[in-house]
């Protein structure tokens, strides 16, 4: 066995050029893989994270049906046995209620459709981390009667922290809803569409506000992984009454987010395929070469007593080797860049952000230094090597070794 | 004692427009320390002669008997480890493994055998110096001419003690003074370990150095002289 792997390193070595040019495409190529994949993972993985930490919540727990009709008069009170149930329930980390609806916000002659977020201010700030989003002025308390506004939507209807917001709406059951707010402080979120739009308010002012007390529209779950997510559903599908409540995931919830990045990552894998296709016909080129420019020797080798197994293990073993320092190579050189990336996400300015923005997506790329976006680039390149061996070893075992003597 | 025995074998290449018989019905018998000598014209046979004795072709007909075992019937994988343990090459263009220095061409042959690694050491040493080249084993074969690559190849075909060598035209790629120094040394190891060689050439000094010389023409031994 150490004669074969002698043998078969000083064969990687025997043509230098063509070995160095073979890792350097096979480098190259990974690393191109491992950026693009990087960043477009890193973006997903914000979209995600943005959704379920800024708003949804990993799990909810809603009145049957009320996720396809968001309707303030499909809300619903919550048995406080059944809520210290979900709080216990095994790796659920917060859990968060909510009574949202919609309003109209209106300041002097501005006025805008909203979406009125009750929120339990300390609890939602343990998920969505608010306070770190706080632009302006003081965040609101359990027990305020004033309201956080997003910043693009103060900006929209011309209010500083301070100034008053009237919010008029329908309340629970067909009752008027209105109310005057003080506004305590301005909000910068992650979320484009929802910077535009979206007023937090203390849950009980909302319950107040729609004349829903002790009534919630959701009550949102933090769990310590989105791993977890799964478990903990059918955890609490064994004591909450599944024809009552809807328990849905954050992917139930996320539904068109995920369409979405579906239908970008199908064209990034198309992308991809094309540059793994170059790479795939360059390695096979080389095997190609190596391989017929060689049938003189395999076929002393054969001569002289060499089985044909090993003579093709000595082959498998160099594209082996060649794969395994190009792989190597190929991660050395876009790991620090993944991790300058993940660690300085690249902020777009001028057009790009409004572009952007116009999308619903934030206008900053981290890039993702996750195991699989380094894993499965390296993976590839294994698959395209194993196939591209499968010819010296066809080619050792069918070769007429008369032949190969006579060059 | 007959190492080889070759009865009424035939050779015939089908893949041209009209079959060539490259050996046709030729009988032998190849006694242990023979110096041989096989000559003839270019296409006369010798080659394809020599490849069937080593294994490396199939006769169209006829069997080839080496050491009481037909080698004709002998599946291809068992054919490689028979040459492996009973026959040394010895090829024109020397053919070392490029990547291998002198001592680890040798020792390569023996590896393939599962030899104890310093019984292989002390055979590699002992076989290089036999071939005058006891103070070049650490040179790759870039780094040795034509005659010294020669004399690794004859090192390389003992290495595993074979029943006998064989060699295609093995002085054709040589000066006269290498071809002199490599077959003086193979006429010694031929007198002194009784060492069978059979020769394909065109040389006339390997000519002179042989015992028997069998002259081949249109696949037929026409002459077969001891001398």
């Amino acid at each position: 066995m150490n004669t074969i792997i002698k043998i078969a390193w000083r064969n990687i070595w025997r043509n230098k050029r063509r070995t160095f040019i073979t890792i350097a495409s096979i480098m190259f190529a990974l690393f191109f893989a491992i950026i693009m994949r990087g960043f477009a993972l890193g973006a997903y993985s914000n979209m995600k994270e943005n959704a379920v930490e800024s708003y949804s919540g990993y799990v909810q727990i809603n009145k049957k049906g009320y996720w396809d009709d968001k309707n303030i008069n499909n809300i619903f009170t919550i048995d406080k046995g059944i809520l210290d149930k979900v709080k216990s329930t095994e790796n659920v980390k917060t859990v968060i209620p909510r009574l949202e609806s919609f309003a109209l916000a209106s300041t002097g002659e501005t006025t805008k459709g909203v979406a009125v977020m009750g929120i339990s201010p300390e609890r939602e700030n343990e998920m969505t981390k608010m306070k770190t989003f706080m632009k302006e002025g003081e965040f609101i308390s359990e027990n305020d009667k004033s309201v956080l506004v997003a910043e693009d939507l103060a900006k929209y209807l011309k209010v500083e922290v301070n100034d008053t917001l009237v919010l008029y709406s329908s309340g629970y059951h067909g009752t008027t809803a209105a109310g005057l707010y003080p506004i305590k402080g301005i909000v910068s979120l992650p979320t484009p569409e929802m910077n535009m739009g979206t007023i937090f308010i203390p849950i009980k002012e909302a319950q107040n506000l729609y004349s829903a007390p002790n009534m919630f529209t959701a009550i949102a779950l933090n769990l310590n992984s989105v791993n977890d997510v799964d478990d903990v559903i059918s955890d609490i599908k064994v004591f909450v009454n599944t024809d009552e409540y809807d328990v849905l995931s954050w992917e139930k919830m996320n539904e068109e987010l995920l369409q979405m990045i579906e239908a970008d990552n199908a064209g990034q894998l198309i992308m991809i395929g094309i540059l793994y296709m170059v790479i795939a016909f360059g390695i096979l080129g080389t095997v190609l070469m190596m391989t017929n420019e060689r049938l003189r020797e395999f076929s002393v080798m054969i001569s002289i007593g060499m089985q044909k197994y090993k003579l093709a293990m000595v082959v498998v073993l160099e594209l082996i080797m060649l794969t395994i320092i190009a792989i190597f190579a190929g991660i050395s050189i876009s790991l620090p860049v993944g991790i300058y990336f993940y660690n300085n996400p690249i902020q777009f300015s001028g057009k790009e952000v409004e572009a952007m923005k116009s999308f619903n997506l934030e206008p900053s790329m981290p890039m993702s230094i996750d195991v699989e976006v380094f894993a499965y680039q390296a993976l590839t390149i294994s698959i395209i090597t194993l196939v591209a061996m499968t010819y010296p070893v066809i080619k050792i075992f069918t070769m007429n070794v008369v032949s190969g003597l006579r060059g | 004692m007959s190492v080889i025995k070759i009865k009424n074998i035939t050779k015939t290449y089908t893949e041209t427009e009209v079959p060539v018989h490259a050996v046709n019905g030729v009988d032998l018998e190849i006694e242990k320390g023979e110096f041989t000598a096989i000559v003839g014209p270019s296409g006369s046979g010798k080659t394809t002669l020599l490849n069937m004795i080593g294994g490396l072709e199939k006769p169209t007909s006829g069997n080839i008997t080496i050491n009481d075992t037909e080698i004709e019937n002998l599946s291809s994988s068992d054919l490689i480890d028979f040459r492996l343990r009973n026959i040394g090459f010895v090829f024109q263009a020397y053919n070392l493994i490029p990547v291998l220095t002198a001592k680890e061409n040798v020792e390569f042959i023996m590896s393939l055998q599962n030899i104890d690694k310093a019984e292989i050491n002390k055979r590699t040493i002992s076989l290089l110096e036999s071939v005058g080249l006891g103070n070049r084993v650490n040179s790759k074969p870039t780094q040795l001419s034509g005659g010294q690559q020669q004399r690794v190849a004859v090192a390389r075909a003992l290495a595993s003690k074979p029943q006998f060598v064989l060699a295609d035209e093995p002085t054709a790629n040589l000066d006269s003074v290498s071809t002199s120094q490599l077959l003086e040394i193979m006429e010694e190891l031929n007198k002194k370990e009784n060492m069978t060689f059979i020769f394909s050439t065109h040389d006339q000094r390997v000519v002179d150095k042989a015992h028997r010389i069998i002259t081949i023409e249109d696949g037929k031994i026409i002459s077969d002289v001891r001398k």
